[in-house]
Parts: C-alpha cells; structure tokens; sequence
C-alpha cells in the first residue's frame, strides 16, 4: 500500500465540504435588499416554512424491538419508521407514548431511574442493518466438495450462490454421514443474546445430535476464575441499581465507563451522594476521569495492589472479624503438612469420615467436615451448612498450634487467617508491594485505610485483567479476601463484580429445558484446546501452560493423539470438530494467536474441520473463510421473537423485528430446524439419537406453529420467569423474580445463613485441591506473569525480582500489548457500519475519507464472486494503536506514521497514535501499546514484508491454558440452580434438586483465556506524509491548554457596566 | 451599532439588533452536568439520524461531545477566536469593516474528523506518583481530560442572527429557539462564518445553510430534545431557563409547583451551579455547563467564565476564576436542592416546567402542569419474603 499525500479536491467529490470554497464569498456582496423582515431578534414575518423539519420529523409508524448484542446491557427502542423503513430510534421512557407497549421498563416495576437506556449503537443498528457488508444469500465455496474440502482454498476461493434448500442440504448430508455425531460442533459467542429462535437452537440441535458446544464464554477470558475459586459462583455481580449505594469504590482495570454505557450513571452517581472513586489502571483510562484518585500500576502487577490492601487492613487491626468467622474460610484449620483442611473425623472419635475417594464425595455432596478453634481453644467440628448464625461456637480467627488426632499423632495446624496474614505481612508490605506495582506506598495505604472506613465499599475489576495469565485468579481471591475482611459483601453498595462476559444465561433458569431436552445435553468444549492441538502444526503443550520446566504430567485426552491435558482433568472434552457451525460469532477475527489458527486449524490441509459454517450479518473475516455461508437477518428484520436477559439488570426482554428482510436470510432457529427436518429424511430411525430430530423443532416447521410455546414452557421452568406470561413480553419489558431487587450476589448467603457454593461452604481463600499445591498457589500471592514481565517469568516476587526476562531484555520487547474493548463497538459488530467506524477511528475517521484508503477497504471488502453484488464501502477509518509520546520519540514515530508490532507470534502493520494516556516504559520497564480490539482486517493496512499474511490486532496474541484451572475436583455450583434451595423449589423447576457441581463446566470452569500476557516490540514502518490536521500540532494549543490564550484585560474597557439582570 | 446589556459579563456592549423590552416568559435552555458524561455521543448518533443524515448532510454533526482539551470539531474551533479576541472585546465588539461579527471560516479539513482527540488526555504520566484531586485544598488532576457536549445555544444575541445579510435567521418568539430559514437562505455562509460555536453549517448539494434547530417539533410538544431524551448518562436537563421564582404553578394547575424551573435553579439560583460555554464571545449562550470538578481551575476559567481580570458579573466569588472554583465544589458536593434536581435529570421526555424536592422524594411537572416525575432519591432494597428464592438461580 502506498501511503500517498490526501488530496483534499479529489476527496471532495465525496459530497461534504468540499463546495465550500473561498470563491462563493463574492456572492454576498451582491445581496439583494430584504424589506420583509425587520428585527429578526424580535419577530420574524412567515414561518410557513417551519414546516421542512416536521416533515422531517413525521413518522408513520413507531414499533418497538431490543439491541442486545455481546455488551451485556439489552436495551428496548423504539424505531420510528417512515414507509416501512427504519429513519431512527429512540430510548423508551415510563408513562409515555409512544412507547415499549404503554409503559416502558414502568411494567417491569422500576423506578425512573433507570431512563434511559440504549447507547448510540443501537440508535445506528438502522444504518447497521442497511450497510453494505451484509450478506446478501446463503454461499458455498468454490473450492469446496463434500468430499474433498480442500481447506487450504479457505478464505481465498470464491464464493457461488446457492438456495437456501441446497444448503442445508449440503449441512444435513455432511452432518449424517458422521461416524461420531460428537464431531458436529456448534459455537456461537454468548448464548443469551438470541436464546430460543437464534443460535439457542444450535446448542438444542447439538444436543439431541449429540454433538459439542462452544462458547466464546471460556475462551474469550470471560470466566473470572478467581471467583468460582473463592465463592463457587460463575461471577457476583450486582445490578447496576445498587451501584451507586457503595460510598467508596475502587476501580482496577476495567473502562466501566465506556464498556457499559446503558446504566454507567449509576455508578457517576455515587459520588454525587458523598461517594469516593479510585482507580488502579497502567493508563490514563478514561474512567480515570472520573476518579478521585489514580494509581498508576505496572501492567500485570495487580495481584499484588489488592494483596498491599490486604496488609494495611491486617496490619492495622482494620477489618471484620465477625464477618470473618461467620462467612469465610479464614477460621478454619489446615494441616501443616498437607495443605489440607484438617477434618473433624481426624479429630473427633465419633465424627463419621467422608467416602475415601474424590469422585465418590463429589457423588455423595460430602467432603467430610471441618475444624475449629473455639474460644477456649478446643477444637469444634465445624459442617459446611454451619455458616453465620448457625455456626455452634464462636471460632478463634489466629490459630497456631498442635492437634491431637484421633490415630494419636499430632499435627501442626494454623487457621487459614493465620496462614493468609502471615504471608501476606511477610510479603506484601507497601514498600514492597511500591517495588512490584510502582504504586506509591504511603498512597496505597491511605487508599486502604479510606477504604475500610467506609461503610460500603465495592470494587470492579475487568476483563481486562482475566487476560493476564495470573490476575485473573490471584487478583480476584485477594480482593475477596479484602471485601471479606472488611464485611463488604451481601448488601447493596458492597461487593466484588467482574462483569466480565455475559452469563447472563443463568437468570433464565428455565433455559435447559430448551436446550437440554429430554435429558439430551451437548457436549462443552473449549475452543482453546482446539485450536492449540487440532489441525496441522500443535502448539507446545507445556509451552502455552507456562510449564517452561516440563513438570507437568500430561495426558491424551478424548480425540486428541498426543498429550495435552495434565492428569485429573478427565472432564474437559476434547473432540475434533469435522462440522463447525458457529452462529453470532466472528470467530476467526477475535480468534487469538490468530495466524496459528488460521494456518493449522483453518487451513492446514489436515485440519479434519471438513466443512465450515459461517451464519452471519455481515460478511465478517470468518464468514470469508467459510465453507457454506448462510445470512441472517437484523434483529430489525426477524420474523420470530426472541429473548434477552442480562447481569446487571433485572429485566427479560423479547424483541421482534419490524420491517421486512431486505435480503434472502433466515434466523439460525429456521435454518437449524430446516436442518433437524432434513436429518430425519436422511438417517434411519434406529440410527438416530433421538426419535426425531425434526419434532424438536415443529414449532418453526408447522404452519401453525408458535415459537412464543418454546419461551412459554422455559419461563414456566423457572423460578425467575414463572409468573412471566410472554405474551406481556410484547407489551414492554418485565422485571426477573429473585432474592432482592436490586440484585445483590450472596444476600442470603450473609442474611439467611446458607452456605457458600464451596466445599467448606464458606468464602474459601485457601485451596487444597492437589494442583493447587502442586503449583504453590494455594495461598493467594502476585507471581510475575509468564511471558508480560521483565523480571522471572512465572514466579513469585522474591525470586523473580533478581532475575531478568530475555524476551524483555535481551530480544528488546518491552511493551505489553493491550487490547481493550472499545465503546463504537461491540467487539467486532458495527465494525462497519459508518458513523460508529468515523468515531472509533478518532484522529483517523475522516467523513469523507482517504482515497487510498478507500480502495483498500472496498479490494477487501468486496464480495469474491460475480454473483454477489459489490458495493461500495465508505472509506472511513482505519485502526490504530496509541503509544505514548516518549516511548514514540525513542522511534522517531509521529502521530500518524505507521508502526509495526512485533510479538513471539506475528506482527501488524498499524498507524501510531500518539497518545499521553499511555503508560511510557520510562514509568516503571513495562510500557503499553494500546490497540482497541475488534477492528476488521480491512482497517489494517498491507504489510509489504507479508502482502499475503493474515491481518489483524489479534495476529500477536496468544494461547495461554492455566493448568491451576485444569482442574476435575474444584467444587462449584453449576451454571443453573442453587443447591441451597434446589429441594425445596417446586418439581417442575428446571434446577430441583440440583447439587453443586466440581470439575470442567461450560462457562464455569475452565482455563480463560488469558491470551493477551504476551511482551512485544515496536519499530517504525513508514512515515506518513499526511496526517488529519493535528490542533496538538498548533502554536496556540500550549496557551489554550493552560487557559492563556486570551488575555485577560481589566475587564471593563469596552463597556458600561449596569448591575442586575439574569445570565 | 445598539448596545446591550450582557449579564453573563455584567456590562454593555454591540449589537446589532435591538432586544425585546421585555425578557421571554419561556425560552430554550439546557443544563449539563460534565461529570457525569461518558462520552458515549449516543447524543450526537441520536441528533444526526434525526436531523441530518441527508445528501449533503454527511460532515454535519449539529450535536457532538467532544474531549478536551484536544478535541474540537471543527479543529481548534474555540482557539482561534480566544487568539483574536483582545481582553473584554465580544465578537461583536471585534467586528471587522463591513462586518456585524468577528468570525472566521472553518476550513474543510478542520470539519473533516469529528472524533478528533476523542478520549485523549493532557498531561505528564505520573512516574512514581499519583494523581488526586481534593478540592477543599484547591488540588486538581494534573493529567486531565473532559468531555464536552456541544450544540447550537440558541443564544440570547445570537451571532449568527447578527451576521445574516438577508435576515433569514431569527429568534422565535415563543421560546427563542434561533432558526435559519430555509426557503429564505442563499447560502452566502455569513452565519458559518460568525457563529463562535460553528454550528451552522453550509449544505453543498442544496447550496443552504442549516443550522441546528433546537428540535423545536418535540418542543412544541412539550417534549425534551432528541440529545437530552438519548443521554444514558442522565447529564441533561432542558427547559425553561426564564422561568423564574415569582411564576405561577405549570399550566396554572394548583396541583403543580410553581416558581423557579430546575433549570433555572441551577443557573440562575444563589446555589449557581452551570456556567455558559465562552461567555466572552457575547453570544449570551443559552446551555450552561456543571463544569468537572477535577479539571484545573485556570483551564476552566478560560472556557466558562468572561475571563476579565475584574470580575463584573453577579456570579459568586472575587474573581472568575474564584467562581469556577466555588462551582466545582458545588457540583462535587451538591446540596440537597441540587442533588434532588439531578434526579430529574434522564426521568423522563417530557419537559419539566416546575418541581419540588421533599427529603427523599423528587417531583416534575410538565408545561400543561401534569406531574412527569415521581423518584425516590434513595431506593430501598426490595426483598422477597420465602425461602425457595435465591439471588443465584
């Protein structure tokens, strides 16, 4: 690509501007004279002509439907339509016309507080539904044959209109002709943006097949492990309602102010009501805006800010010791010579023993009980329902001392306090923690003591923070730990929320019914091990676990051939998928370590991925490198109603569409049902899973079928939708029936006394699962990352302060790379559509454009056929990637000029942004490069080294699998169901009688994703010799900025003053 | 040239047009609480697919937010005028020959990347420090950044009113929106050129200026604008800005309140709490900003007050920078009045004439006296009686 100079007259002809040129000014001074009007100031004679903008205002009609994409926030709007055609949308408000059906979230028995919701994405979802990139029919490949896939063509071949008829016939075949129906794979992003009559299907269809399922959930570094670790519960987050409760709250890592913008003001509102904020952040975020207080952090270093709180609060006598005893893990006893928690049947003659073996306590809910210290210092058997009120005796937090066993040995015990505060003031004192964080010591510890003083306290960490190899555990048990000790847990203000990916899917506890039926349920399966070990070439198994030293025992494991997983992993699946379909997902863009999988498990000829299959909107990087690809239409266009719930807010929500399609596109509830219908004609009843895959899904095939039946049967499943009639889902939103509103995660866990979803029923900061202490992680501590550090890689601070990462300092690459969700977009989607493209290219989101940019986008962007119609896209923007200005400098980099990046795993060719936010290394060895993730390949430009190589932000990321999170006997409790209440919900409840869970489940438990713990390198690639007009370039901007621009006179030189009189 | 009297400067000065004797009962006004916006530009999105996503219409964003102190669309719009003005000197006062107003014309690069600078920041990056703000001790973030919503102001002596050869631009009677008559309009670009804020805007393909319209067919209905109904961040109020103390209840209903509108309470209050955008320009701008409160006072100063040595106005404080600094502190730590009134902000489309604040309860009216809004300002935790109910589901 040439980077030639803008000219600004070609450009022009793109409509805007460029008409205003200095000639027209003549024009006025041949004004002819206006008689008619007199002092416009006062009034003004014929306003007939006012009638323009209510023309342009008049509407038709109003409809309604939800935005609910990967954001987790689902917002209804209205849609004005004109014609039958969308012209804008607007939020819907209580009370008033027109509006979601009469009344707005008012139906769902919510206050005006929470008007307005819906951000500027779904205001565009109109321009979004009408952009060029959609498909427009389903395709098949050129290159491809059922029998001969000849994958290497991916991505390159052409495509050839088909009907739709063919191509689920195409699917059905292949789909029948497998000899193990586990190899039929569907994956789709997050289940609960499309439920029932979207991709919800897929995992029902995968179900009675007996195929796999995949999120994005697992993979995408959604799971917060730390908190399955400590509480057993997928993720405790709050409704944003309760936010603005908390007096004090501390915000680490996460941009909550761009990445959830329905309800922010929420959380903007805390300090209006007395409310403090402090942020911990390596950048300049634009939360950080809103904070009291920033504390800048070297990326990576987090665990050990929390843990530097941790020792102030313990150090100062501050914290909760009632709330200690009643709720945590910290008064119980644990041997000092195993790790494990000591058990009442080693102490106490008479106290009956759990089952010997791992699996037969699973089985039987008992993992014996436990013990502790009462007042006088006799030990007291202590169950897991024994929690709060209930407990028999008030336990001593600081144990340190012999017990005598039952066998008549004796063993050292201390209480789990006593092994967390040792550890903790030993290591992690604010000097040290200043050593390992950069964080100021005496700021730290006033940050601390603020922190405990307030009465309700709550702290956000982000997913930005999932993605380092070690925070996204040891980060999220130290701030437990903290919010433990201070009692900030159970009520409105207090709390420890992650919001990371969207599990939303647990407050539609009817779901399995659909997806699960008849007792059929889909394998899990985590895309990482897929992409690490299916396909050509394989990742080093050690490798990617940060297992440098090859310690770990590994294992084959279900279809893999060599050994992968470590030992006592035996739930996580592993099955080679020859069918992959995925749906609401653009895979392959947001894919990490990306020119891996591409090239081995895409491409590679023996992939054993034999057919593709892409349903998408739009014609995404994925969808070009599949083999069928079938179009889907806008949540504007479905034809079916669908439902939506989200975690940080009460409400379920079904949207409809409300135009026609514009193209030929099915929603993926048809296309799969078309799909069951085909599968019975093509397998022999004794050969199927089930009777009829067909019957599964009637109610899209009969001509008097109701989808709305399928909704109905799940919500009358579940506790938080029984009393919901789908039909007044029609008429607006409805609010889910839980514990509290708001939603408050353990409120009776800490007011009712149930126990925690954890073997001791507890908070559980110490581990004894084995792997736990095979790794010496069983006791919450900061260990360097395994690759984004310059000191030891993957090892605590005393040792790995003295020793040097070579990546880092001999091979020169010294920048973490950060790739942060942006606000224009939700990951990749609106990716395209033209106004959120212009913003989220800020400096270089042009509105009319750069005319090489232009060709570049349209030659990437058309369709690779004949057959499907090229349009042409508005060349609008492109990526970037900020660094700060001293770290540009060192490059002799400009804003503007182009940059490569290089990483252990690829590079990217990307225009530099220079930007003081940015963390320089000179702050402390670690620098960032920022690269806001979701941008398409079309917005990067050729790298002339590798015209041919795969592009995109993703191209230096990383497949990283924790082997701590490899774990088959962590308890937890399932995605649906709590096991305290499961006998006493009614029967029909999806959950009764559910028990709590251990090992592998789908977004639960599962090594995340912590793909982006990678160290890279930067280096200019060329200059720019154009760049927008820089007002950072201008003379006057020091003086603008430092408010002396104008000269401040006396102040009445040129006036008469008069007193009174309003503004 | 008529003199006017100016009380957001305290002091006459030009222009050329002669005001009403009296003051409108109901004029166009807007609060914006700066602290509160996430820069989300749902406001812009909303704006632009309601009133200029026609042919010709592409680079208009009548309605944008942008960061500063590095944003700006059109770039560098405010430094410019700042440069040129002399100290106390309106844009009115500075006119040129044969000029009404002191203006310049945008070049089209300047209008060409509205996300200019878009959530950057100013400042050195605090190696081995930290940055805090603590108001009572006058400390203030030493790297900072702010969003800016902008818009037309539908100003009091509108410059852009004042610069029009052919008299196309007017205040209307009713509500003073300010329009720019489109069957009237040559499309000479006198008003581009004048208005300091640079929000009318020149359409190449009809060869007529448009300029934002106040969304004066949702006003006439007594609704909000579209860029104030679309605020997720609850940052805007709109309303009556002349409304003042001694006025009936809304729609004359004995049911309403009456007095003060809440905008007008912000603005016009002893508890002042909003600043107009560059008063200095002489415009009267009819928006008022809750400015943020971690910014430096000098910067702000600059941006929100006359910036006069000697301050003339009835603004609270000795000097201007004095003001802004009481106003941070107000807007960080708001009165009850105030805190109450913030309620109102985001509640409801409908347009809130009158008010009243109880101790935890907030009431609006709308212009025909209905009641709009009803909020607790603490919510209470609803819990649900039985034991099957779970939080975990």
């Amino acid at each position: 690509m040439k980077l030639s100079r803008r000219d600004f007259l070609t450009a022009a002809g793109a409509g805007a501007v460029g008409a205003l040129a200095e000639g027209a000014w003549g024009a006025t001074q041949s004004t002819e004279p206006i008689t008619s009007v007199d002092n416009p100031l006062k009034s003004y004679p014929n306003r007939d002509w006012e009638q323009v903008y209510h023309d342009i205002y008049a509407y038709d009609e109003v409809d309604w439907t939800v935005c609910h994409p990967n954001c987790t926030q689902s917002c209804a709007l209205n849609f004005y339509m004109k014609n039958g055609v969308p012209i804008r949308a607007e939020q819907v408000y209580h009370n008033e016309e027109p509006s979601v059906g009469p009344s707005g979230y008012e139906d769902a028995g919510v206050s005006q507080h929470w008007n307005p919701r819906g951000c500027m994405k779904g205001l565009s979802l109109h321009r979004r539904t009408f952009e060029p990139s959609r498909i427009k029919y389903p395709m098949v490949r050129k290159g491809w044959d059922p029998e001969d896939p000849n994958p290497e063509g991916r991505g390159e071949d052409e495509f050839e209109r088909v009907s739709w008829e063919e191509a689920i016939d195409l699917i059905a075949e292949k789909m029948a002709s497998l000899e193990d129906n586990k190899r039929f794979h569907i994956f789709n992003a997050i289940k609960a943006d499309g439920l029932f009559t979207r991709h919800g299907s897929g995992r029902r269809l995968a179900s009675v097949f007996g195929g796999c399922e995949w999120t994005e959930y697992d993979w995408y570094a959604d799971l917060p492990p730390g908190h399955v670790i400590t509480t057993g519960y997928q993720t405790s987050d709050a409704d944003a309602a309760a936010w603005r409760k908390a007096d004090y709250t501390i915000i680490q890592g996460k941009n909550l102010i761009h990445n959830k913008l329905a309800d922010n003001h929420f959380l903007q509102e805390t300090r209006e009501r007395g409310g403090k904020m402090v942020g911990v952040y390596p950048d300049y975020s634009p939360t950080v805006q809103k904070c009291d207080r920033w504390l800048p952090v070297r990326p990576g270093s987090d665990p050990a800010f929390a843990l530097g709180m941790a020792h102030v609060i313990i150090n100062e006598g501050l914290y909760d010791p009632e709330f200690m005893r009643k709720f945590t893990s910290l008064p119980l006893l644990i041997r000092a010579d195993t790790g494990k928690y000591l058990r009442a049947h080693e102490v106490f003659e008479d106290h009956e023993e759990p089952p010997e073996d791992l699996d037969t306590q699973h089985e039987h809910n008992d993992w014996g009980d436990f013990v502790v210290l009462d007042e006088n210092g006799e030990p007291v058997p202590m169950t897991r329902e024994e929690v709060g009120e209930e407990m028999p005796t008030t336990p001593q937090l600081d144990v340190d001392t012999d017990v005598a066993l039952v066998d008549g040995s004796t063993v050292t015990v201390q209480s789990d306090f006593a092994r967390q505060r040792d550890n903790i003031i030993e290591n992690y004192d604010p000097e040290t923690v200043e050593e390992i964080t950069t964080i100021p010591a005496d700021k730290l510890a006033q940050t601390a003591r603020e922190f405990a003083d307030a009465e309700k306290g709550q702290w956000f960490t982000g997913e930005g923070i999932n993605h380092w190899f070690h925070s996204n555990d040891a980060l999220q048990r130290a701030v437990f730990l903290v919010q433990a000790m201070l009692g900030n847990i159970g009520d409105a203000g207090q709390g420890y929320y992650n919001y990371s990916g969207q599990y939303k899917i647990e407050l539609l506890d009817g779901y399995p019914h659909y997806v699960n039926p008849d007792g059929h349920s889909a394998h899990g399966m985590y895309p990482g091990y897929a992409f690490a070990f299916f396909g050509g070439e394989k990742l080093d198994p050690h490798e990617v676990r940060g297992d440098f030293d090859r310690e770990l025992d590994l294992v084959a494991q279900g279809d893999a051939e060599e050994p992968v997983m470590p030992k006592n992993a035996g739930s996580y699946t592993m099955s080679k998928p020859s069918v992959l379909w995925t749906m609401n997902c653009n895979l392959l863009n947001q894919t990490k370590h990306q020119e891996h999988v591409i090239e081995n498990f895409v491409k590679h000829p023996d992939t054993e991925n034999d057919l593709f299959i892409v349903s998408d909107m739009h014609m995404t990087y994925s969808a070009r490198h599949a083999d069928i690809v079938l179009p889907v239409p806008s949540w504007l266009e479905c034809e079916y109603p669908d439902i939506t719930v989200g975690p940080e807010n009460p409400f379920v929500q079904m949207d409809h569409g409300v135009m026609e399609p514009i193209y030929d596109t099915k929603q993926d509830g048809e296309a799969v049902a078309m799909v069951a219908e085909k599968l019975d004609e093509k397998i022999p009843p004794e050969e199927r899973n089930v009777d009829s895959y067909r019957a599964y899904f009637e109610e899209f095939l009969e001509e008097d079928g109701d989808v709305t039946n399928y909704i109905q049967e799940t919500f009358d499943r579940g506790m938080t939708t029984q009393s919901i009639d789908v039909d007044d889902l029609e008429d607006g939103p409805e609010r889910l029936d839980l514990k509290t509103y708001p939603r408050i995660p353990f409120y009776s866990q800490v007011h009712e006394d149930r126990p925690f979803y954890t073997k001791t029923g507890r908070m559980e900061f110490h581990k004894e699962e084995d792997r736990f202490i095979e790794l010496d992680r069983d006791d919450i501590d900061h260990v360097e990352s395994v690759e984004g550090t310059p000191y030891g890689v993957n090892k605590k601070w005393e040792e790995a302060k003295d020793e040097e990462n070579p990546l880092y300092h001999d091979e020169g690459n010294q920048f973490y790379y950060n790739t942060p969700h942006p606000k224009y977009r939700t990951h990749s989607s609106w990716g395209m559509t033209d106004w959120n493209l212009i913003w989220a290219s800020r400096d270089f989101g042009s509105v009319s454009g750069d005319p090489e940019g232009t060709d570049r986008l349209v030659d990437d962007f058309s369709f690779p056929t004949g057959d499907g119609e090229s349009e042409d896209v508005a060349p609008l923007g492109e990526a970037f990637v900020e660094m700060h200005p001293s770290d540009a400098e060192n490059i002799d980099v400009e804003n503007g000029d182009y940059v490569r990046i290089t990483g252990k795993r690829g590079d990217l060719v990307v225009r530099a942004m220079v930007s003081e936010r940015q963390r320089p290394r000179s702050a402390g060895d670690m620098g960032q490069l920022t690269l806001w993730h979701g941008w398409w390949p079309q917005h990067f430009p050729d790298d002339e080294a590798d015209e041919d190589g795969v592009k995109g932000y993703n191209t230096i990321t990383n497949i990283w699998l924790d082997p701590l999170q490899e774990t088959d006997d962590l308890v937890h409790k399932a995605v649906f169901g709590d096991p305290n209440v499961s006998d006493i919900v009614d029967e029909d409840i999806a959950w009764h009688g559910a028990e709590l869970e251990h090992g592998y489940e789908e977004t639960v438990w599962a090594p995340t994703g912590t793909n982006r713990d990678d160290l890279v390198d930067v280096e200019k690639y060329e200059e720019a010799d154009w760049w927008p007009g820089d007002a950072r370039r201008d003379d006057l901007v020091e003086d603008y900025i430092g408010g002396s621009l104008q000269p401040s006179g006396s102040g009445s030189s040129t006036g008469t003053s008069t007193p009174g009189g309003d503004d | 040239m008529a003199q006017t009297y100016n009380p957001q400067l305290g002091r006459e000065h030009s222009y050329p047009y002669e005001h009403r004797e009296e003051e409108r009962d109901y004029h166009w006004g807007m609060v914006i609480n700066t602290n509160r916006c996430i820069n989300c530009n749902t406001c812009s999105f909303a704006c632009k697919s309601t009133w200029t996503s026609g042919e010709g219409e592409e680079y208009m964003w009548w309605m944008n937010v942008e960061t500063e102190p590095y944003g700006g669309y059109p770039m560098g719009w405010d430094m410019r005028l700042l440069d040129d003005l002399e100290a106390d000197q309106t844009i009115f006062d500075a006119a040129e020959n044969g000029e009404q107003v002191r203006g310049y014309i945008a070049e089209k690069q300047a209008w060409e990347y509205p996300a200019l600078g878009d959530d950057q920041v100013h400042g050195e990056y605090p190696e081995g420090e930290v940055v805090e703000s603590d108001l009572e001790n006058d400390e203030y973030h030493d790297i900072w950044q702010f969003y800016l919503p902008r818009l037309c102001n539908h100003c009091k002596n509108p410059a852009c009113l004042a610069a029009c050869p052919r008299k196309a631009i007017y205040k209307r009677e009713e509500d003073g929106i300010v329009l720019l008559d489109q069957e009237r309009c040559r499309g000479y670009r006198r008003c581009v050129k004048a208005c300091p804020y640079h929000k009318p805007m020149y359409n190449p393909e009809t060869g007529v200026t448009e300029k934002p319209v106040g969304c004066y067919p949702r006003i006439e209905e007594g609704n909000v604008p579209r860029c104030v109904s679309s605020c997720i961040g609850k940052t805007r109020l709109h309303g009556n800005i002349n409304r003042g103390p001694d006025a009936g209840p809304a729609g004359g209903k004995s049911s309403a309140a009456s007095g003060r509108s809440p905008i007008n309470y912000l603005v016009h209050s002893d508890e002042k709490v909003a600043l107009p955008l560059y008063p200095q320009f002489g415009t009267q701008p009819q928006v008022f900003y809750m400015p943020p409160y971690h910014v430096p006072p000098e910067f702000l100063t600059q941006m929100f007050t006359p910036n006069t040595e000697v301050k003339e106005n009835e603004w609270p404080g000795d000097t201007y920078e004095e003001s802004v600094r009481i106003v941070q502190e107000r807007a960080r730590n708001p009165s009850h009045e105030v805190l109450g009134i913030l309620q109102l902000f985001g509640a409801t489309t409908r347009l809130i004439e009158t008010y009243n604040v109880k101790e935890n309860r907030v009431k609006g009216w709308d212009r025909n006296g209905e009641k709009v809004v009803d909020v607790p300002i603490e919510e209470p935790m609803e819990v649900r009686e039985g034991e099957q109910w779970t939080n975990q589901p």
